[in-house]
């Protein structure tokens, strides 16, 4: 187990340098000049142009600016922005809303697709059954900002629940009907995933032998069965959560809530690279560390895939 | 007499179609278990001997409809509710089944599942009786350092190692009946044998009387008391053991005991010629992972001439099947040589390698997995003939038509898709795909072990009258020493890897030279309870 846990942290840390890297090309290669678009109509004068590269370092090789920021980040330094702003704080104060969405939107996701996943896979071929797959499909073919506004017009408005704006209210009353708008958009997979994992560990022959042995339905299906058909979901589970985690932009603008996703839009908007750089760099460390914990959970749901 | 332990009184199980239409799938089966007997209910497959089975414990699917009576003891078990049902199972009748990896749960440990059952029968136990009591079953049932293996997982055993442990899981409560479903029939003949030997020795201690659920008349010889014949949901005949072989009353009986390969060694003229068809030399193959090898094959060599037959036997993992795929080109070769007529297949490259596939014909052992389910049988047929020859149209359809010929299929069979067939009929197309280019060497590996007995025998006669007509090489790969004797002209026997002894078929089968192979022929059931008994009486005495 501990070979296998030092051998995906290696794997991940030569993937968190490959993807930052990629984007860091991408961001400060790709056409356009964020100093130029400093100055707005009226051009700066080319010496401070010049000053101000120099001085952000952008006159410099690509792979020499990558190495200064990768030394930057042991420092903690995410850098700063061209209007002087640190990019830390930036994020400092933008990531705490973000990731309390997202662990919300995602544990309703959970919650629901699980239980309907379980309900459906039980009684499969039933009414019940078949009214989840249509109800998740209908649900998660309207479009996100259709239902984001009639969520606010009538929760909001209508029956006053729930603010329908920021996030002044503070958790869970502000978070929870945006984070059940998104957590929607997971439910259908998810729990179709559940429902047929769950069926096709109920035709293995090892339910057989448990229902044999005299075990009870209860004992069956929650202990066997589930820890069975846990492997996929978990997975897609967490493929999710990172996700979730980069992707509430639209979301936080029905429900102005500033978060990173809105950082993340108005910095590409500005062409602010180092500010980019800096949220894909975090959104990629989430993103590579969800994934190590979910291998590490499939292989203690699994002892197969330890060995392998 | 004393009363019955389990009665089956006119069983009736029909499953319900969608539609309300429904498939009597056992139709009016009455029979008894004693105290300490091994009954073996026989049948081919569809014959209902699972479902009869399935029955007792209340386990079939939802839509079954059960009638009749199945009294174990006192009590009759079709009318009792979930509750009973559930004490019953695993505490007064337990079962074990065909294929031990998929009866364990993959993700606990064996150990963890040994103990769910007594802890589900005998909750008063604390749970470091439970920890004993669960190694003291794993070492009952013979499997080595009973302690280390409770903490491992199914994955981690043998398929032998696995059965014992489904068997101690089994015994775990003390059951008063033991219902086996095939209990063997996933394992080699020498693991076979220690399964066999483990539960007559269970019966013999413990008193636990046993239902043996099996198509293999080997088996029946071996173990049974009683022998209940099933066919169409019906029982056919019910007899002791003795009488059965000696004097099948049923004509059915009859036909399936004659079905049965019989191992004589009789005398028969070879078709072989001196030209060497295939020749392999020191041939090994080593399956490279990471920072270990495998070595699947170490350096076999044997020849097969033209017209000859020969097989190729030896229990799972010896590397039987590996030899076909290396000679296919479907297997990394590390060192030694292929010749296939005269052609390297070794070192072919794209032409020559194609041009070798045409020599080469390959008949599988399970012919659903084999053909394309959404090709016509003539599609699949003409396939070899399309790809190889460019054979189109009119001159296509006539050699298929042959080809089906020649493996006794109507040409109107020619339009039918494989789900529409029955086994033997899909082994039949898979044959004449492999013949369709004339190939000098056919390379069959266990073509007939997914096959019922009396299927198996019309396709080993067909296979037969196939060969002497074509006169085509065969590499035939087999675990069926009973099968092997009726084909073969010559034996190779392998094991780990290697080829332990190679000569004539009687040479080998009367007279064999290695341990191993004496071991094999020894491990292999006879469908003659005498023979079985004699030899039963002489393992004993060792």
């Amino acid at each position: 187990m501990t070979r296998y846990v030092s051998r995906r942290l290696l794997e991940l840390v030569i993937v968190f340098f490959g993807v930052t890297f990629v984007i860091y090309c991408a961001v400060f290669l790709l056409p356009g000049d964020p100093i130029a678009a400093l100055g707005g109509d009226r051009p700066l004068p080319e010496s401070v142009q010049k000053q101000l590269r120099s001085r952000y370092g952008l006159d410099l090789p690509i792979w020499q600016q990558y190495l200064d920021y990768l030394g930057g980040l042991a420092r903690g330094d995410f850098g700063t922005t061209f209007t002087g702003q640190s990019v830390g704080e930036q994020m400092a104060s933008r990531w705490p809303t973000t990731i309390k969405l997202a662990l919300t939107a995602w544990s309703l996701t959970v919650l629901i697709s699980v239980a309907l996943g379980l309900a459906a896979g039980l009684r499969h071929g039933s009414a019940l059954d078949r009214s989840v797959l249509l109800g998740t499909i209908v649900a998660e073919s309207v479009p996100i900002f259709v239902l984001g506004i009639m969520a606010q017009y009538i929760v909001g408005i209508t029956l006053g629940w729930a603010p329908i704006a920021g996030v002044d209210d503070g958790w869970p009353r502000a978070y929870l009907l945006p984070a059940l708008i998104i957590a929607v958009y997971g439910l259908a997979g998810v729990s179709r995933l559940m429902r047929g994992s769950l069926v096709d560990t109920m035709r293995s022959d090892f339910v057989r032998t448990l229902r044999a042995k005299g075990m009870s339905q209860g004992d069956v299906v929650g202990l066997h069965v589930m820890r069975n058909a846990a492997a996929p979901v978990v997975n897609l589970l967490a493929i999710q959560l990172g996700s979730l985690l980069g992707g509430t932009v639209v979301i936080e603008a029905i429900f102005n809530i500033n978060g990173v996703g809105q950082l993340l839009y108005k910095a590409i908007q500005d062409q602010e690279g180092t500010l980019v750089v800096g949220v894909a760099t975090t959104l990629v460390f989430i993103f590579l560390v969800t994934n190590l914990l979910v291998d590490i959970l499939s292989s203690v749901l699994d002892p197969r895939i330890r060995h392998d | 007499m004393s009363a019955p332990l389990l009665a089956l009184d006119d069983l009736t199980v029909d499953f319900r179609g969608r539609r309300g239409d429904g498939v009597r799938a056992v139709d009016g089966v009455s029979f008894e278990v004693f105290e300490g007997e091994i009954v073996a209910v026989v049948g081919e497959s569809g014959s209902g001997k699972t479902v009869t089975a399935m029955s007792v414990l209340g386990l079939l699917p939802d839509n079954a409809e059960v009638a009749g009576r199945i009294r174990l003891g006192g009590e009759d078990l079709l009318t009792a509710d979930e509750k009973t049902l559930q004490n019953v199972r695993g505490r007064r009748i337990a079962m074990i089944f065909q294929d031990p990896f998929g009866a364990l749960d993959p993700v606990f440990t064996i150990g963890f599942q040994v103990r769910e059952v007594l802890r589900k029968h005998f909750p008063e136990l604390s749970a470091r009786d439970r920890r004993r009591r669960a190694i003291d079953l794993l070492a009952a049932v013979e499997l080595r350092e009973p302690e280390k293996r409770s903490r491992s997982y199914p994955h981690q055993l043998s398929g032998g190692q696995a059965q014992r442990v489904v068997i101690a899981m089994a015994l775990a409560c003390g059951p008063e009946i033991l219902i086996a479903d095939e209990p063997t029939t996933a394992l080699d003949v020498t693991v076979q044998r220690e399964i066999l030997d483990l539960l007559m020795r269970v019966r013999e201690r413990e008193g636990t009387a046993v239902l043996l659920i099996t198509h293999d008349m080997g088996v029946v010889a071996d173990v049974a008391d009683r022998v209940v014949v099933m066919r169409d949901g019906r029982v056919e005949e019910t007899q002791t053991v003795e009488r059965l072989f000696a004097h099948p009353s049923a004509a059915y009986t009859q036909r399936l005991l004659r079905s049965v390969p019989r191992l004589d060694a009789a005398d028969r003229a070879s078709l072989a010629d001196d030209r060497p068809a295939l020749v392999l030399d020191d041939l090994t193959v080593e399956y490279r992972q990471r920072f270990q090898s495998v070595t699947a094959v170490a350096g076999a060599s044997l020849t097969v001439a033209r017209g000859e037959v020969v097989a190729l036997v030896g229990e799972s993992g010896s590397g039987k099947t590996t030899i076909g795929k290396a000679i296919t080109g479907l297997a990394p070769v590390t060192s030694g040589t292929i010749v296939v007529d005269g052609m390297d297949a070794v070192n072919a490259r794209r032409r020559r390698a194609a041009d070798l596939r045409k020599k080469i014909g390959v008949v599988f052992q399970n012919p659903m997995g084999a053909l394309d389910p959404r090709w016509t049988m003539a599609e699949s047929i003409g396939e070899p003939l399309r790809v190889h020859r460019g054979v189109r149209g009119k001159a296509l359809k006539a050699r298929t038509d042959e080809l089906l010929d020649a493996v006794g299929l109507a040409r109107s069979w020619s339009t039918r898709y494989a789900h529409e067939l029955s086994g033997g009929q899909r082994q039949r197309v898979a044959i004449a795909r492999a013949l369709a280019l004339d190939p000098v060497l056919l390379i069959a590996d266990e073509p007939t072990s997914a096959l019922d007995v009396s299927v198996q025998s019309t396709v080993l006669d067909l296979f037969r009258s196939l060969q002497r007509e074509l006169h085509f090489a065969c590499l035939f790969i087999s675990h069926d020493l009973a099968v092997v004797d009726s084909l073969a002209d010559r034996i190779v026997v392998m094991s780990n890897s290697r080829v332990v002894e190679e000569g004539a078929r009687r040479q080998i089968l009367l007279d064999p030279r290695e341990d191993y192979t004496r071991r094999l022929l020894e491990a292999a059931p006879v469908p003659d309870p005498d023979v079985q008994r004699r030899r039963r009486r002489e393992r004993e005495k060792v």
